[in-house]
């Protein structure tokens, strides 16, 4: 679908952490590796993650003279963030792709932008994988959007990005070749969908897809009343309280926790990646090992007894 | 259903600028949570003046409900310093990462630690230098890989890693305080932050309190391994514990000061 002229040009937004900057450098390695001249080069500010983290990527058989550029062939935004961010590289031949759950702010934004495609990345992988493969159906439906990356390519690019943990764990190895999969089918979908690029991209809920989006799942857009609802859980003798808005996913209370009940919940948090539950193990002993070393005092147990510790 | 809570967070925590910039899994918050509590029960919110140097721990600007002020490569000493000549009813806090505070500004610390400045000094290890993208530091361990040693850290080349506790306590003063704790062990490292706040309150001496921190970023690591580096290595290279001044043992054993000049 996409033959611009000249090379491709490409630019990806997303939260840090989301996952763009890996993306754009499988985009790139699988193009370098299937022939093409390929440039990436990450744009994002002090913060390591947190921030909204730009990458630019280009593709093409003309070589490469700077690495930014103005106008961007291709769009990827991930967050809200992103989508309010990537305003300036929006031409009138430029397509963009962004998560479905940003519909609203997309027409919101950019009513007249007419090559805008929605994919359903961050449910489907809920929903039928794990949260954290959420970038990786991505990498799929961009890589089928270009035209131009051989599914081999983009497949043995992910292998030498992310082979060193499919070493320690093989099942995720299983579940980031299916979501890429599932990335390639979606956007197939949303284009057949597209029909003549009337900008309805409307191809957007994936097999069992009628729960609409948490607050949390919208980047994080500061922390407006209401957003500090904490998710109630009652496990063992402990009553649970997770806070969304705080929790960014760190794992540390879930390595610390004795009896092992905590372990990753399907609800996102602050920086878009998965928060935590109890319920995972033997029941809590309210010891409050979470709470302790929770560096985001996103954690609260209550005993149920009522009992103070 | 139950009435919402809000987050249980020390009340000088500022809730706006939550979720704070720190990394996830960042150690800056739980050694932050742990300041905030000890300011709090020692009853110090009303006087106490946070200063952040450059670096991650430069990400604490708006951290605090407190008078806040940021210096870089480990002025941050000095600045407090100066404040506490003028202003000695107010409790000063210096936050430092390892780079700002054995490297780039070492001659500040240990100027401060000789003349026995009443500062609570608070530096965060995480053997890297994080916010620029995990090269070697200081206290970057023997054979660990960063940024600039991807080969690992090579002890004939780049020198042992450096022991900030030891070396506060080789020149404090008596009276100074000096431990070193560890987000691993969150009750023990606060007490050590309220002993340090105290030594500067009633004692008006020097506290140097050293926290070994996380950076599963820099380091690469998920959560078990970030665990796993910081209790099994880094604590066997920095023992926890507090640190006796020498110059306070010296003098309880008598000679070894040098002779006076009449």
């Amino acid at each position: 679908m996409l033959n611009p002229q000249g090379n491709l040009k490409i630019v990806l937004a997303g939260e840090g952490g989301q996952g763009v900057q890996t993306v754009a450098e499988i985009m790139a390695e699988a193009a370098f590796r299937s022939g093409y001249q390929a440039l990436y080069i990450p744009s994002f500010g002090v913060e390591q993650r947190g921030g909204v983290s730009l990458a630019f990527v280009q593709v093409g058989r003309q070589p490469i003279g700077a690495p930014v550029f103005y106008t961007a062939d291709l769009v990827g935004a991930f967050s809200l963030r992103a989508v309010k961010k990537i305003g300036g590289y929006l031409g009138d031949e430029t397509w963009l792709f962004y998560d479905a759950h940003l519909e609203e702010e997309v027409k919101e934004l950019y009513p007249s932008l007419e090559r805008r495609v929605a994919i359903p990345a961050l449910e489907v992988a809920r929903e039928e994988m794990h949260p954290r493969v959420f970038n990786v159906v991505i990498l799929g439906a961009l890589g089928e959007a270009t035209g131009l990356l051989p599914r081999e390519a983009v497949t043995e690019a992910l292998e030498r990005q992310l082979g060193h943990k499919f070493a320690q764990d093989p099942s995720l190895r299983e579940m980031n070749y299916r979501a890429l999969e599932r990335g390639q089918e979606l956007c197939r979908l949303a284009l057949a969908g597209e029909g003549a690029a009337g900008g309805q991209g409307e191809v957007r809920r994936g097999p069992g897809g009628e729960r609409g989006p948490e607050k949390a799942d919208r980047g994080r857009g500061g922390l407006v009343p209401g957003s500090l609802e904490p998710i109630i859980t009652e496990d063992g003798q402990g009553r649970f309280y997770l806070y969304p808005a705080l929790c960014k996913g760190c794992g540390l209370c879930i390595e610390k926790c004795p009896v092992r009940t905590i372990g990753w919940a399907r609800q996102l948090g602050a920086l878009g990646t998965p928060v935590v539950e109890p319920g995972h193990g033997e029941p809590c002993i309210a010891c409050r090992q979470c709470q302790l070393v929770c560096p985001d005092c996103a954690i609260w147990i209550e005993r149920r007894d009522g009992d103070k510790p | 259903m139950l009435p919402a809570r809000l987050p249980q967070m020390p009340e000088v925590w500022r809730l706006e600028s939550k979720p704070h910039k720190f990394c996830p899994g960042c150690g800056h918050g739980i050694v932050l949570k742990c300041l905030g509590e000890a300011v709090e029960e020692l009853g110090l919110v009303d006087r106490t003046v946070f200063a952040c140097d450059i670096g991650c721990s430069l990400l604490a600007w708006d951290f605090f409900n407190l008078d806040t002020v940021q210096t870089h490569h480990g002025r941050t000493l000095p600045v407090l310093a100066g404040l506490k000549r003028v202003r000695p009813e107010l409790v000063v806090v210096a936050y430092m990462g390892d780079g700002g505070a054995y490297a780039i500004g070492a001659q500040h610390l240990v100027a401060s630690a000789g003349r026995d400045d009443p500062v609570t000094v608070i530096v965060v290890n995480n053997t890297v230098y994080a916010m620029t993208g995990g090269q070697m530091a200081p206290t970057t361990l023997p054979e660990e890989k960063t940024e600039t040693t991807p080969y690992g850290r090579r002890v004939e080349e780049n020198g042992p890693s450096l022991r900030g506790p030891e070396l506060v306590a080789s020149i404090a003063s008596p009276g100074a305080y000096v431990a070193r704790g560890s987000v691993a062990r969150v009750r023990q490292l606060k007490g050590f932050i309220k002993k340090g706040l105290r030594a500067q309150v009633e004692g008006g001496h020097l506290a140097f309190i050293e926290a070994l921190s996380t950076c599963p970023t820099n380091w690469r690591t998920n959560a078990r391994e970030t665990w796993r580096f910081l209790e099994e290595k880094m604590h066997k290279h920095f023992p926890l514990g507090e640190y006796a001044p020498a110059q306070a043992v010296r003098e309880e054993g008598g000679g070894a000061q040098p002779p006076r000049k009449s």
